[in-house]
């Protein structure tokens, strides 16, 4: 599905050029549930970026589903973000004054196809929020909002689902709703990746790569992840 | 990204911010409801200039007047040079082609007149008979002097609505006797309601006797003030005027290359000099409603760049979920120029409400053009149009990982 070489990517801030990703490369197969770990500034939001077409590698080939992507405009970015990828984000991005419903709705307008409706409720059945379609988000809690967030991704029933510190803004109990979610969806044969500092939420997925200074140093089954501590310094058990 | 849904997305950020939006419209409604009254007035002034003409028979009419340079309005006796006589008036009818009549006026003004106690002055017309044909004066009650009192030069009056109020009150004038200039008239008729002339003087305050009776017995002068010419309805006006210039230049012995020492006017050229000004400066107005509208564009543009940069994760949010640069671009000019034609309606509707209010406070009738609206409703989206270009532009060039971070 996911197939990454020697990919790279460098900021420019001022005259100073800060290399985020330095040359990684990586595979993820259809249907798993894989987690991105390293401490802050080890470029995992960068990875994660390029990985979904938000932004275009420096150097390197990444091939989405079989087509290579690095080389392509803005357009045809914009085409492969609306049909191959969902997103959820850590501060859920809903539109604050949209319905539930109508914010389910938002990548179908930015497509030339019918039944948007039918469609958004759908998704938003599928994450268990059928009842909350025109609930504002100031209406609903942090994880049904994270929800609603998930439908929107889903609701364009792509190749991958990306997401970027889903957790980050919830409490225990919400994110445990979330993960489930997340799980349930892998059971079902969805490709997600999960970007998270958090061992407990990387736990959830069925492999994890580390990241540090912008390179992919370890990948490791769940049963291996260190606690917190070692992850925040950023090296091996 | 279909057209409808591009409106839809747009119709939503509006409704998101009414208080934003409000000020947006604000801006081109203003400027859209003063350049909608502006015109209305505009072409309400100069219709009632038009009605008043036709009202009278001037399109079918040449009038000369006495002296040669224009002169607005109409000059007494008193006041005007003594070139113009009723010999003129005679030659009129047999060397001009299509004449069907030919009308001689008097006019003296801020003659005194009274009836019993009460006292006015008013203006004074000394008319033939054929003028009633070639500018009805209607009458009210009672009956106009005919060819007879003008044969006779009787000492008869018809009053306007005014000076029979001014002089009579309530009472009944007819069979009375006033006294014009100290001289003793019967009134015989009351004229009609009649409002203003073209040139704007009261046709309700005034006398009308027969032309011989004035020049005779009242005024002591034989020169005219007006000389009035009705052409055949279809005829040619115009060429009317060049004879009739061209008889009365012989008549007078005017020398080739000398300036003629009467002046003759037709409808076109009245209408000209009728509603120059007005015209001047309805365009004065206009120009300034339009800079108004110009600034309301620039205020759209500002609050639009507001809104772009407020919205800065929307537009990320967006972006991330598949819309492409003209899809962004497209919302926002979009959003733009919906709220400005919007602001434009409702500034026309303003503005044909404030038309009609103040045509009835001046009493001109109000013109609504509805091409010029709907070209004003046009005009405040293309507006909107051009202003929310720049915004959009910024929203469009937002890099889409930037703009998630806000």
């Amino acid at each position: 599905m996911i197939r990454m070489d020697g990919i790279q990517k460098t900021y420019r801030v001022g005259d100073v050029e800060v290399p985020a990703v330095r040359g990684i490369s990586l595979r993820i197969g259809k249907g798993e549930f894989v987690a991105i770990m390293g401490p802050s500034g080890c470029g995992k939001s960068t990875l994660m970026n390029l990985m979904g077409c938000l932004d275009t590698p420096d150097g390197g080939s990444y091939l989405l589903d079989g087509k290579e992507v690095a080389g392509l405009d803005d357009d045809a970015l914009s085409a492969i973000r609306n049909r191959k990828i969902g997103f959820v984000f850590q501060s859920f991005n809903l539109l604050p004054r949209a319905t539930a419903l109508e914010n389910v709705e938002l990548p179908l307008i930015y497509r030339d196809e019918g039944g948007i409706k039918a469609k958004a409720s759908a998704a938003l059945a599928s994450v268990g929020l059928a009842d909350r379609a025109h609930h504002k988000p100031t209406e609903l809690s942090g994880g049904q909002q994270q929800r609603v967030a998930i439908a929107r991704a889903l609701v364009t029933d792509p190749a991958i689902l990306m997401a970027d510190e889903p957790t980050g803004n919830l409490d225990t109990k919400a994110s445990e709703e979330v993960m489930a979610l997340f799980r349930d969806l892998h059971r079902q044969g969805r490709t997600i990746v999960l970007v998270t500092h958090e061992p407990d939420i990387a736990r959830h997925a069925g492999r994890i790569i580390h990241l540090k200074d912008g390179q992919l140093v370890w990948e490791s089954r769940p049963d291996e992840v260190p606690d917190r501590a070692a992850v925040v310094a950023g090296g091996r058990p | 990204m279909k057209t409808i849904g591009a409106v839809r997305v747009s119709l939503k950020g509006l409704t998101a911010n009414t208080l934003r939006t409000f000020f947006m419209m604000l801006g081109v409604l203003v400027g859209i409801a003063a350049l909608t009254v502006i015109i209305s007035v505009g072409q309400g002034a100069k219709l009632q200039v038009m009605q008043r003409m036709e009202k009278m028979g001037a399109f079918s009419a040449v009038m000369v007047v006495p002296g040669g340079g224009v002169t607005r309005g109409m000059g007494g006796v008193d006041s005007s040079p003594a070139t113009l006589t009723a010999e003129d008036a005679q030659a009129m009818r047999t060397e001009v082609p299509n004449v069907t009549d030919v009308a001689m006026v008097q006019i003296k003004r801020d003659v005194p007149v009274k009836f019993g106690g009460q006292s006015t002055t008013t203006v004074v017309w000394g008319v033939t008979p054929s003028h009633q044909k070639i500018r009805p004066a209607p009458v009210a009650r009672g009956e106009f002097f005919g060819p007879e009192e003008q044969a006779s030069a009787a000492r008869v009056a018809v009053l306007g609505p005014d000076t029979a109020a001014a002089l009579f009150g309530d009472g009944d004038p007819l069979e009375e006797t006033i006294r014009i200039d100290n001289a003793p008239f019967k009134v015989i008729g009351l004229l009609k309601r009649q409002g203003a002339s073209p040139g704007g003087g009261n046709l309700d305050d005034r006398i009308l006797i027969p032309q011989s009776t004035a020049a005779r017995r009242l005024f002591n002068v034989t020169h005219l003030s007006q000389l009035v010419i009705q052409v055949k309805a279809n005829g040619d006006v115009a060429a009317a005027a060049e004879r009739v210039k061209a008889v009365l230049r012989e008549r007078h012995h005017i020398a080739p290359g000398m300036p003629d020492d009467f002046s003759v006017r037709i409808a076109e050229q009245m209408l000209g000099v009728l509603t120059g000004t007005s015209q001047t400066l309805t365009i004065f107005l206009s120009i300034v409603a339009g800079l108004s509208l110009l600034v309301g564009g620039f205020i759209v543009m500002n609050i639009m760049l507001i809104s772009v940069s407020e919205r800065t994760r929307e537009i990320g949010l967006r972006r991330a979920v598949g819309a492409r640069r003209r899809d962004i671009l497209l919302q926002f000019v979009l959003e733009a120029g919906v709220v400005t034609a919007a602001g434009g309606l409702v500034g026309v509707l303003l503005g044909v409400a404030g038309a009609l209010v103040a045509s009835r406070l001046v009493g001109w009738p109000a013109a609504i053009s509805w091409p010029a609206i709907v070209g004003a409703v046009f005009f405040a989206g293309i507006v909107g149009l051009v202003f929310g270009v720049q915004p959009a532009r910024k929203a469009a060039a937002l890099h889409p990982v930037q703009a998630l971070r806000g």
